[in-house]
């Protein structure tokens, strides 16, 4: 190989930029071909989901999924009307997982805990959803958030009141104004001057966000994460690097987190007024994530402790007399080659939900002041 | 600090741009022990640690200055014993009561590479064939090279000292073309390619913890025998392609450890394409000395050549194999490269006898049955493999998995595979020999281009950890 000074030095560099974008654009290109995503849920409509909708999306790792939402915009084929004499009904409180993102309905679990129920408590069994951010700018402002919601599944005259958690709702609060304060304890903001004032430095962090965008909507990148994710050691390593998601596994808990469970107690007291008043008892599932059930059946990570959240989600709910269901040792022992989530997305499988439908059956059951059994 | 990762890369770029001012020899030698010991040090906990590998240089020093100076031999194989013991001393083989060994964590890393080229030096003094002075300055730049440190390649001292003393550097535009695109593939090779071979490994071994099928067992089998030779290649030689590639800037041509080893036609084939200074080094100073102290010095026939030769070929072969480590798992890896190649040494022995040296050349060159043994070699070496990753219950879950007709099943599989698979790799190398040859530069720039962006792709968007170089533990 000789190297000619002249042309060389123009054509072999153009050569190198044009094979970059050519291997990105082919990449990405046969990513949209192999892997097919649609998480757009036509039915969702601002903060709540359109009455009498139906949808399609599809996670990539599941399959394509019809959303069908009842006239009061919960994810069930029977009506929202008040319930016949005898049958009890239960409506679920939460964000995505309540609603059985990504999960065919009758596999979801709600399907699997009212076909359970009602063979155990002898009568018919029915479930509503409705949906519930975790979102504002301090304990209160959740607090305040929550009560539409509350008072919107107050309405459809349940018998119990169920609030679907996630970690992952309790994380994202932290991208909200009020848990700012919390994570600037931990991490001190960058110092300012010198060289990050320069042109130079504002251009590469333009360009690293731009990056970072690309990545969240990159199909390629959705494609090799698969890939990669299938190793639980390599997955559960990223999850763990992220310190402030996976923070609640680890003893003691960060402010970070403690503000977010004072958040959580802040805004389970305010529904508990309302339901209380309606006469409603309160029931918390507590729906793991990914990482939490890896690093629960690896015993050697002595760093974590992976039932640490739901331990303290149990003392809060004891604290006020809510029943609280907690699948993860169901999740831990659950075969290995189960997958119960749909790993890049986050979101429970439907072998996840099946296990989150039977821990509800088996709690509600067993718990005579839910009332099921009467 | 992890080779090769972007921080060694700086470092030696850093190192390489003061070594390669003008300032002379004295000024080269200087900084090329600043990196070493920097470099050392980076692995090192505290100072304490050092001490014993300190030592072992220092024993090391005396003992070939010793020889320059009093050539004996009986004072030589004292001193290659007293080395040897030191060695396996302090990697803590069972050669002392666990009480003498020193009970405080010190560094290992890289001691077996330092061994070697230690005890090449004891040998060549002892039998007059170090003809080079050996200034300390040279021998601890030669001993603790950076580059080779961790996993070699095993350089000889008066290659090293003639590369060393070379007036100019060589280094221009070409030369800095050629290192880029030589690291790159190396990074590739350990970043990306050795990373999901890793990964498909480690998800197929995980698979034995559940109920399989018939089918699934096989399918797990063959993943599990078939993809870590490729996976410890492409982390291996990628390694040595960025050490080799590096050397290229402090004046070292570095010996190749790697040539196309699954091109092999047979087990003695492939032990010298593959870790060929380790396999270079026992040849020398092991399998060579055995075969002229057992050969006797009156003709015995064939019958008894042939299994001194297969003898001595796995004395030598299983230290190749139980060098890797203390365990059973490496004394019986060691067992199974010794055996294989003795054997293969028997059968070619056996096949010369009865189909004559021109029918066997023949049958050799037979372009069918050359893939069958390529195929066959690949099998046979990722089979023992399970012995160098795995551990005795991996292997008894393994075999309880597939059983003895699964078992068998799987090898034929495996081997009409690889026999195709290899075929068509032969093919593939022999078109790019002719392509290089001619020169291919618009290629090479866009292949290297591809490989970093792969690389790019894995760093910085998934933010994959680089695998570590496997016989860094070694």
């Amino acid at each position: 190989m000789k190297i000619r000074i002249t042309r060389d030095f123009f054509v072999l560099p153009l050569l190198a930029l044009a094979t970059f974008a050519g291997c990105i654009a082919l990449a990405e290109g046969f990513a949209r071909v192999v892997v097919q995503e649609d998480l757009l849920d036509t039915c969702w409509d601002k903060d709540s989901y359109k009455p009498n909708c139906v949808s399609r999306m599809k996670i990539a790792e599941g399959p394509a999924v019809t959303m069908r939402y009842n006239e009061c915009g919960s994810r069930s084929d029977a009506s929202c009307a008040p319930p016949p004499p005898g049958e009890f009904r239960i409506v679920t409180l939460g964000s995505s997982v309540s609603s059985g993102y990504g999960v065919p309905l009758e596999e979801m679990y709600s399907s699997v805990a009212a076909k359970q129920l009602s063979a155990r408590c002898n009568r018919s069994v029915g479930f509503q959803h409705v949906t519930m951010g975790w979102q504002g700018s301090s304990a209160q402002d959740v607090a305040q958030t929550a009560q539409a919601p509350a008072e919107k599944a107050l309405g459809l005259k349940p018998n119990l009141l169920l609030v679907i958690l996630t970690s992952w709702d309790l994380y994202k609060y932290a991208e909200t104004e009020g848990a700012q304060v919390a994570v600037q304890t931990a991490a001190p903001p960058a110092p300012s001057g010198g060289l990050r004032d320069s042109a130079i430095f504002q251009l590469g962090q333009s360009l690293m966000a731009y990056l970072r965008e690309q990545r969240e909507t990159s199909r390629f990148v959705l494609m090799v994460r698969g890939l990669l994710y299938r190793n639980e050691e390599y997955f559960l390593d990223g999850y763990l690097a992220n310190a402030e998601e996976s923070g609640y596994m680890r003893a003691p808990l960060a402010a970070s987190w403690e503000q977010r469970l004072a958040m959580f107690e802040t805004t389970m007291t305010a529904i508990q007024e309302k339901a209380s008043a309606a006469g409603v008892p309160i029931a918390i599932a507590y729906s793991p994530a990914d990482g939490q059930v890896l690093a629960g059946r690896r015993s050697g990570r002595k760093d974590l402790d992976p039932t640490q959240l739901s331990g303290r989600f149990a003392e809060i709910a004891a604290r006020h007399g809510w029943a609280f269901i907690d699948p993860l040792p169901r999740f831990i022992d659950a075969p290995p080659r189960l997958q119960l989530f749909y790993r890049v997305n986050g979101h429970p499988s439907a072998a996840g939900d099946a296990l989150l439908g039977a821990s509800i059956a088996d709690t509600v059951a067993a718990t005579p002041t839910l009332g099921c059994q009467s | 600090m992890s080779v090769p990762s972007l921080l060694f890369l700086a470092f030696s770029l850093a190192a390489a741009v003061a070594y390669n001012l003008p300032f002379g020899r004295i000024w080269r030698s200087l900084i090329l022990l600043a990196a070493n010991v920097a470099f050392l040090a980076s692995f090192a906990p505290s100072p304490v640690s050092l001490l014993p590998f300190a030592g072992f240089l220092l024993f090391g020093y005396v003992a070939v200055r010793t020889l320059q100076a009093k050539r004996t031999g009986a004072l030589m194989w004292l001193l290659v014993a007293a080395t040897l013991f030191v060695f396996l001393w302090l990697k803590r083989y069972p050669v002392a009561p666990a009480e003498l060994f020193l009970n405080y964590p010190y560094l290992t890393i890289g001691l077996s590479y330092v061994f070697f080229r230690v005890m090449h030096l004891v040998i060549d003094a002892g039998q007059g064939q170090l003809t080079t002075s050996l200034p300390w300055l040279s021998y601890t730049n030669f001993t603790l090279n950076f580059l080779s440190l961790v996993s070699g390649p095993i350089q000889r001292y008066e290659d090293y000292t003639e590369q060393q003393d070379r007036k100019t550097s060589g280094i221009n535009a070409l030369t800095l073309v050629k290192v880029a695109e030589r690291v790159t593939l190396g990074v590739f090779k350990v970043f990306v390619v050795s990373m999901l071979l890793l990964d498909q490994h480690k998800l197929a071994v995980a698979a034995l913890g559940y109920d399989l099928s018939a089918a699934e067992s096989i399918g797990i089998t063959l993943q599990i025998v078939l993809l870590y030779p490729l996976y410890l290649y492409a982390n291996f030689s990628g390694y040595c392609d960025v050490v080799i590639a590096l050397g290229r800037l402090f004046r070292l041509e570095l010996p190749e450890n790697f040539n196309r080893p699954f091109s092999s036609e047979n087990f003695i084939n492939f032990w010298s394409r593959w870790h060929i200074t380790l396999s270079g080094w026992l040849k020398t100073y092991v399998y060579s000395p055995l075969m002229m102290a057992l050969m006797p010095s009156v003709r015995s026939g064939a019958a008894v050549d042939a299994l001194i030769g297969a003898f001595a070929f796995f004395v030598t072969f299983f230290l190749v194999g139980a060098w890797h480590g203390t365990t059973t798992e490496f004394l019986f890896f060691g067992l199974l490269q010794g055996g294989g190649v003795a054997v293969n040494k028997l059968y070619q022995v056996f096949m010369a006898a009865r189909l004559g040296k021109k029918g066997y050349r023949a049958l050799s060159n037979n372009a069918f049955y050359s893939a069958v043994c390529r195929g066959l070699t690949f099998v046979w070496f990722g089979f023992t493999m399970l012995w160098f990753w795995g551990d005795w219950a991996t292997i008894a879950s393994l075999g309880l998995a597939i059983g003895w007709v699964g078992g068998l099943l799987a090898f034929a599989i495996a081997l009409i595979l690889m026999t195709a698979i290899l075929a068509l790799y032969v093919a593939l190398m022999k078109f790019i020999d002719v392509g290089a040859a001619g020169g291919w530069k618009h290629s090479r720039v866009m292949l290297a281009t591809a490989q970093l962006t792969a690389i790019w792709a894995f760093a910085v968007i998934f933010s994959t950890p680089a695998p570590e170089i496997v016989y860094k533990a070694f």
